[in-house]
């Protein structure tokens, strides 16, 4: 159930870029969230929904990007990977780097 | 319509918090954990026999997040250790707001060692830093040898794993090999004492992984 304490970040960030930009109603904004971090797209939404109301992002719509997992090798490997435990494909070992699937990011704003 | 990009991490303010928390305990000098597992995998109890093992070498204070109720504070308290209770009342992890207002109860310059002691839960308390130096988890060898493998992410964010209840081992078809050969292959890094926290069977190590924090 973290996806509500980050829905809660969510909407006092977007509360925080109403203000500055002097929007006075949010109608849509754009998520990236990396598939390695274990949100839940649709609880994550059911909860922007409520952690939104009575707020200036109380009618905005979602779009929710997820973002593919990928690992690279100290072998020189590059392989997608869909969970935390995986080994290189290619010379089986673990503690590749993780180079993408963690973003928890707000990368746009729409408002009027 | 207006349209604005902004790039911001959903977790910052948390983050900066944690950040602040982090910079009044090295003012202080004191180094904090960050303990972390599911309900009833010993959490409490390690630290009862924590505080009985090293209570004269480390001055331990410990932070108590729970969803509700203070009995463990209290069995901190009875252990010999100085104690604040956080309720949570729902929240299924601690963060670092939370944490801010705990501390702030105790006289950290009194203190060689802060214990924040997570809500029991393998999954959220991972998310989010209160401004600790280090992750430690445990997990007990009831719980089954593929935790790693379904909710790897604790795992990865640790530095130590405890693997508790090594005394019912003959009891539970769960093989610890497996739970280090998994925390390895998520996090290689990791430091894996094999331990009963109501035996006191293993915990040298995670004695000396606590001293080695402390004069670090």
């Amino acid at each position: 159930m973290h996806e509500l304490s980050l829905a809660q970040n969510v909407v006092e960030i977007l509360c925080e870029e109403a203000t500055r930009h002097g929007l006075s109603q949010v109608t849509g904004y754009k998520l990236r969230v990396g598939q390695l971090r274990g949100v839940v797209p649709d609880l994550l939404r059911t909860c922007l929904d409520l952690a939104g109301r009575g707020t200036v992002a109380e009618q905005a719509e979602v779009e929710l990007e997820v973002i593919a997992g990928h690992a690279h090798c100290g072998c020189g490997e590059e392989f997608s990977v869909s969970e935390l435990l995986f080994l290189c494909p290619r010379c089986g070992r673990p503690g590749a780097e993780i180079t993408s699937g963690q973003e928890l990011r707000l990368v746009e704003i729409e408002g009027d | 319509m207006t349209t604005v990009k902004v790039v911001r991490d959903i977790l910052e303010a948390n983050d900066r918090l944690a950040a602040e928390n982090r910079r009044r305990f090295d003012e202080a000098g004191v180094h904090v954990v960050n303990l972390m597992s599911a309900p009833g995998a010993g959490k409490t109890t390690l630290l009862e026999r924590t505080i009985a093992g090293l209570g004269r070498e480390l001055r331990i204070g410990v932070v108590e997040g729970d969803i509700q109720g203070s009995q463990d504070a209290e069995r901190i308290e009875r252990a010999g250790a100085v104690a604040v209770q956080i309720n949570t009342n729902g929240a299924c992890h601690l963060d670092a707001n939370m944490v801010a207002s705990a501390v702030a109860e105790l006289d950290l310059a009194s203190l060689d060692l802060v214990v924040v002691e997570n809500v029991g839960n393998l999954v959220c308390p991972a998310e989010f830093k209160v401004g600790e130096h280090a992750k430690a988890m445990i997990l007990s060898l009831p719980e089954g040898d593929d935790k790693p493998a379904k909710y790897p992410l604790m795992f990865h964010e640790s530095r130590v794993l405890l693997i508790n209840k090594m005394d019912l081992a003959p009891h539970v078809s769960a093989d610890p090999e497996r739970i280090e050969r998994d925390a390895r292959a998520i996090n290689p890094q990791i430091e894996v004492f094999r331990v009963s926290a109501s035996t006191g069977e293993g915990l040298e190590g995670w004695y000396d992984w606590l001293r080695a924090l402390h004069r670090a």
